[in-house]
């Protein structure tokens, strides 16, 4: 009996063992959230009042109300690469991307959902603008310009008269609409992008962003060309660097700061003369940047970093 | 007869073929811990992927950027010299100097090739400006000068792995030796030349913990025979378990070496209890005590898991020859020693030390629970995270786009390749995906490559990297890379992805692990291995132990649940067992307490240090049975100076860290709290 005994609690000791180990999980710790905003490509930023909204790969869209302190991640509804945002008020805001895929939030950007594709084909859009709640105009590669007059809801497509592709669009103190993009492609309208004209640069360039001083344009782009224009011409040229320039933005105080490969940083006169180069840590390409109260928001093909105005002496 | 006549010319022989023996010989393909599972069919299949055969040699100028007349004159100098070194890929060498290294640039019709360093370059500052302006053009910042411009790297590759060490020396010959240039060699080789360093130093340790406990036994026996015994009878065992080693040249695996530390350390108690004790040890004790919780590490299914089941077999049988051979000469005359714990009258009530016992018991799974799996350390799994070699690299790498640890997949397409953009673009979404793990500091593939270059086909305007839809783009943005990039292979259906980390940390491994396993391509375009890296293997190695300790600690208490029962009566069986466990979760908790992480060699030395453990306790009952006071605390000194020089010593700190533990719970525990020395003395008497 006693020997019974003995066994039982040996077969006890064996489950006990067995059960101890079988159930025993090493504990791991779950990684920390990653940093939302460090990570990939970014293609552009815009802010609406204390709203900040930047745009990227993969379909990120990531969403800071406090000047770009911190970020959260929007509800995106694809995983295309996003290329531009425009937010028209603190509700109202559309994002292009990949595929011509169009997005819209009436939310002020906490959700966004994909409206009617204007693109039958592949190819991206680069940059999208609206007037009014219902007028907007989008353009994208291979020459293709897209007007709505609903809001999103349909659209009708133009092609230009060129091969190129076209990556900004810029509405000056008159109500010209400008087009620009590569391969000399400068196009304005006087109708809200019913119908366009064609000014022809007097040199080779590609223009990869613009905008508006007053009633002009300044286009800025290839090996840091940065010009001036008006709708009867070209009013300056000059070449500020010699990293392409991709991003531009007015200060609050009305000075222009352009921004583009390698980190390149210049800031120039309210008339867009006398551009000056500024030490900045940062060493990549830069693909669009906002002020903030204190700070320039810049994001580009590693991620989004903010930098204070004082570090950069602005 | 054997003893006198055959034994010592057997012993000498053995002696001799150490002469021969490599302590250690790591390439990673003939270590057996890397030639095992998924990784071994891996590492085979696709054994020209692997980056083993190449030393990277980075200058760095603690005094500035690298664009002055001194720093590149050492640079290329260097550079020349290496050159010519016997056994270097001359057709693959690369560094700032390499001929016709060049960059493109998008001008305003067209493209534009430039040399990084002109010729005639005349060391003028205008020259350097321009050199630093082209380098910011090119794709070689991070990968050939760092990120500051302060160090500049030569990457050298090499035909046979087995050129590298002595390649690795020539090289560090070369090195500049003062002024502002601080030098450092990368790769694999260089690292097990560091390894073998710190191997020496451990081995010193060793030494000098054992000349100190030979010192202490002399004054307690005060016997010239039994200090000739502790000193001989260790070297002997360790001679005989590493002939085969000696004779057949095969190398050993840094991981098995705690074993062999431990068969020494083993080997010096056993001889030390005979010289203490005048009773005869039942030798069955460490046969099966060593053979067979050893023999539950087989559940790895490894290489590596034989080399160590075969280190413990002849471990022990070498004990035995030895213990044959000194046994006779072995005084036994110590007596009446009085220093015990037990004897000095402390004693507690049955029901207290159950309690105290199943406090420890508790107290010991709730910290065990907090294991963690894997290897804390960063940069290598034999190195302290401060070792001066790790701290030295990683400061030298930190600007650099890669890192010290890194894990090689392979991107398998079956069909299309290359050419074919939805292809690329899986392995650009794969790309993506780990990229968002926290502790990826950079991934080198195909999928991110061709994005670059597709936005570099668009006058490098950002909004353009993406992998081209069209096919014919797709084909001229991979036609700029070769083989040689390391992105594709030659058929272009293989793109090797080599993903760097911030350190080794297990859970970034973890994640990785579980993010290359769970990464679903659509179609099956593309499968996904890991066939290398520092970090891949010890992500695999990571796995295979969560697969198996748990069945592995089973076995190995089961075993012990076996042999107690057949050497004691089922009560004291029960009364062992649950001792076994608190010494084993409570090892277990202090090594969490420790920082000491739960890895293929602490598993060892806990398998191993348990037999020792156990050993030391039944010797101890065998001695309180029959009413021989020794010493066991002296002698435990002698043990805890080994291990506590062990754990100064970078090499095997985690090993030693946790046998130290091991025994240090053993004594207090087992010698103090254990109840069963009545149940002994019955059993004894009775015999």
């Amino acid at each position: 009996m006693r020997q019974l005994s003995t066994y039982i609690s040996s077969l006890g000791v064996v489950i006990f063992l067995a059960a101890t180990f079988l159930f025993w999980e090493p504990s791991f710790k779950h990684p920390p959230k990653i940093d939302e905003s460090n990570r990939g490509a970014f293609f552009d930023i815009t802010k609406y009042k204390e709203i900040v909204i930047a745009v990227g790969e993969h379909g990120r869209i990531l969403y800071s109300c406090d000047e770009g302190k911190s970020w959260i991640s929007a509800i995106s509804p694809t995983n295309l690469s996003l290329t531009s945002i425009f937010l028209l008020n603190d509700n109202l805001g559309w994002i292009t991307g990949y595929d011509g895929i169009i997005l819209k939030t009436e939310n002020g950007g906490l959700t966004w959902t994909s409206v009617k594709n204007p693109s039958t084909t592949e190819q991206p859009l680069f940059a999208i603008w609206f007037k009014n709640e219902n007028v907007g105009l989008a353009v994208g590669a291979d020459s293709m310009v897209y007007r709505t007059n609903d809001g999103g809801a349909h659209w009708q497509s133009q092609k230009l008269n060129m091969q190129a592709h076209l990556y900004s669009i810029s509405e000056t103190a008159d109500g010209t609409v400008w087009i620009s993009g590569e391969n000399q492609a400068l196009y304005f309208s006087k109708d809200l992008g019913k119908t366009w004209k064609k000014l022809k640069p007097p040199f080779l360039t590609s223009f990869f962003g613009s905008i508006t001083l007053s009633d002009q344009l300044l286009t800025f782009g290839l090996r840091g060309r940065v010009c001036t224009w008006k709708t009867s011409g070209l009013v300056e040229s000059k070449t500020e660097s010699d990293e392409s320039l991709s991003a531009g933005t007015h200060l609050e105080d009305g000075r222009i700061v352009l921004a583009g490969q390698r980190g390149k940083i210049l800031v120039g006169q309210k008339d867009g003369k006398l551009f000056h180069s500024l030490k900045t840590p940062i060493k990549e390409d830069i693909a669009s940047l906002i002020e903030t109260s204190n700070s320039l928001i810049i994001v580009g093909n590693s991620g989004i970093y903010r930098i204070l105005k004082s570090e950069l002496g602005l | 007869m054997f003893k006198q006549y055959i034994l010592p010319p057997l012993l000498l022989v053995a002696g001799l073929t150490l002469l021969s023996f490599k302590p250690i010989n790591i390439i990673p393909e003939s270590a057996p811990l890397i030639s095992s599972r998924e990784i071994q069919n891996n590492f085979i299949q696709y054994k020209e992927f692997d980056q083993r055969n190449q030393i990277s040699v980075i200058l760095t100028n603690t005094q500035g950027d690298i664009f002055n007349p001194t720093f590149f004159k050492t640079l290329k100098d260097l550079a020349e010299e290496i050159f010519y070194l016997p056994g270097v890929d001359r057709t693959n060498i690369l560094s700032l100097f390499t001929n016709n290294l060049s960059f493109r640039e998008v001008i305003e019709d067209g493209f534009a090739g430039k040399m990084i360093i002109p010729e005639n370059f005349s060391n003028s500052q205008a020259e350097f400006d321009a050199v630093k302006n082209n380098l910011s053009k090119s794709l070689y910042v991070g990968k050939l000068v760092s990120y500051d411009y302060r160090s500049a790297l030569i990457s050298v590759p090499f035909y046979r792995a087995e050129q590298g060490l002595e390649l690795t020396r020539r090289i560090e010959q070369l090195l500049p030796s003062s002024g502002n240039i601080q030098s450092s060699l990368l790769g694999m080789t260089p690292f097990m030349i560091e390894i073998k360093k710190q191997l020496s130093h451990s081995m010193f340790a060793l030494i000098f913990s054992w000349f100190i406990s030979v010192i202490l036994f002399s004054l307690i026996t005060r016997k010239a025979s039994s200090i000739f015994c502790l000193i001989i009878a260790p070297l002997l065992t360790i001679t005989l378990q590493c002939v085969p080693f000696g004779i057949f040249n095969f190398p050993i695996h840094p991981y098995v070496f705690p074993v062999i530390i431990t068969t020494f350390i083993l080997s010096f108690t056993d001889i030390a209890w005979i010289t203490l004790n005048t009773t005869k040890i039942d030798t069955r004790v460490p046969i099966w005590l060593t053979l067979l919780p050893t023999m539950s590490l087989c559940f790895l299914g490894s290489d590596w898991a034989y080399q160590i089941l075969y280190l413990a077999i002849s471990g022990t049988v070498s004990l035995f020859i030895v213990r044959y051979f000194f046994l006779n000469s072995i005084p036994t005359t110590l007596k009446g020693f009085k220093i015990s714990i037990i004897s000095s009258g402390f004693k507690l009530s049955r029901v207290i030390r159950k309690i105290i016992m199943l406090s420890l018991l508790i107290a010991g799974l709730t910290l065990a629970s907090k294991i963690v799996i894997g290897n804390l350390g960063a940069g290598s799994s034999m190195l302290r995270n401060d070792s001066p070699y790790l701290e030295k690299q990683l400061s030298m790498t930190k600007n650099f786009a890669f890192a010290l640890d890194s894990i090689l997949v392979l991107a398998i397409s079956p069909e299309k390749g290359c050419t074919d953009p939805a292809t690329v673009s899986v392995a650009e979404e794969f790309h993506w995906s780990l990229s968002n793990i926290p502790g990826v500091r950079t991934i080198w593939s195909l999928g991110n490559t061709v994005k670059k270059i597709n936005a570099f086909y668009h006058e490098n305007y950002l909004k353009w990297i993406t992998v081209p839809r069209e096919k014919a783009t797709l084909i001229a943005s991979t036609s700029v890379l070769d083989s040689r990039s390391g992105l594709l292979d030659q058929s272009g259906l293989i793109f090797p992805i080599t993903i760097f980390l911030e350190n080794h940390n297990p859970q970034v491994l973890t994640q990785i692990y579980e993010g290359i396993k769970s990464f679903e391509s659509p179609d099956n375009l593309l499968s996904f291995k890991i066939v290398g890296g520092t970090a891949g293997t010890e992500a695999i190695i990571n796995e295979m132990i969560k697969a198996s300790w748990k069945i592995i600690l089973l076995i190995l208490l089961l075993t012990f649940l076996v042999i107690t029962r057949f050497f004691f009566h089922a009560h004291t069986t029960i009364n062992l067992c649950f001792l076994y466990i608190t010494i084993l979760s409570l090892t277990l908790g202090l090594s969490v307490v420790l920082g000491i992480n739960l890895y293929i060699d602490t598993i060892a030395a806990l398998v191993l240090s348990s037999c020792v453990c156990f050993y030391f306790l039944w010797t101890l009952q065998n001695m309180i049975a029959s009413r021989k006071k020794l010493s066991h605390i002296l002698l435990l000194l002698c043990v805890l100076i080994s291990g506590g020089l062990f754990s100064q010593v970078n090499f095997i700190f985690r090993t030693a860290g946790i046998a130290e533990c091991m025994l240090i719970i053993t004594w207090l525990v087992g010698f103090n709290l254990f109840p069963v020395k009545e149940d002994l003395r019955a059993r004894h008497a009775k015999t």
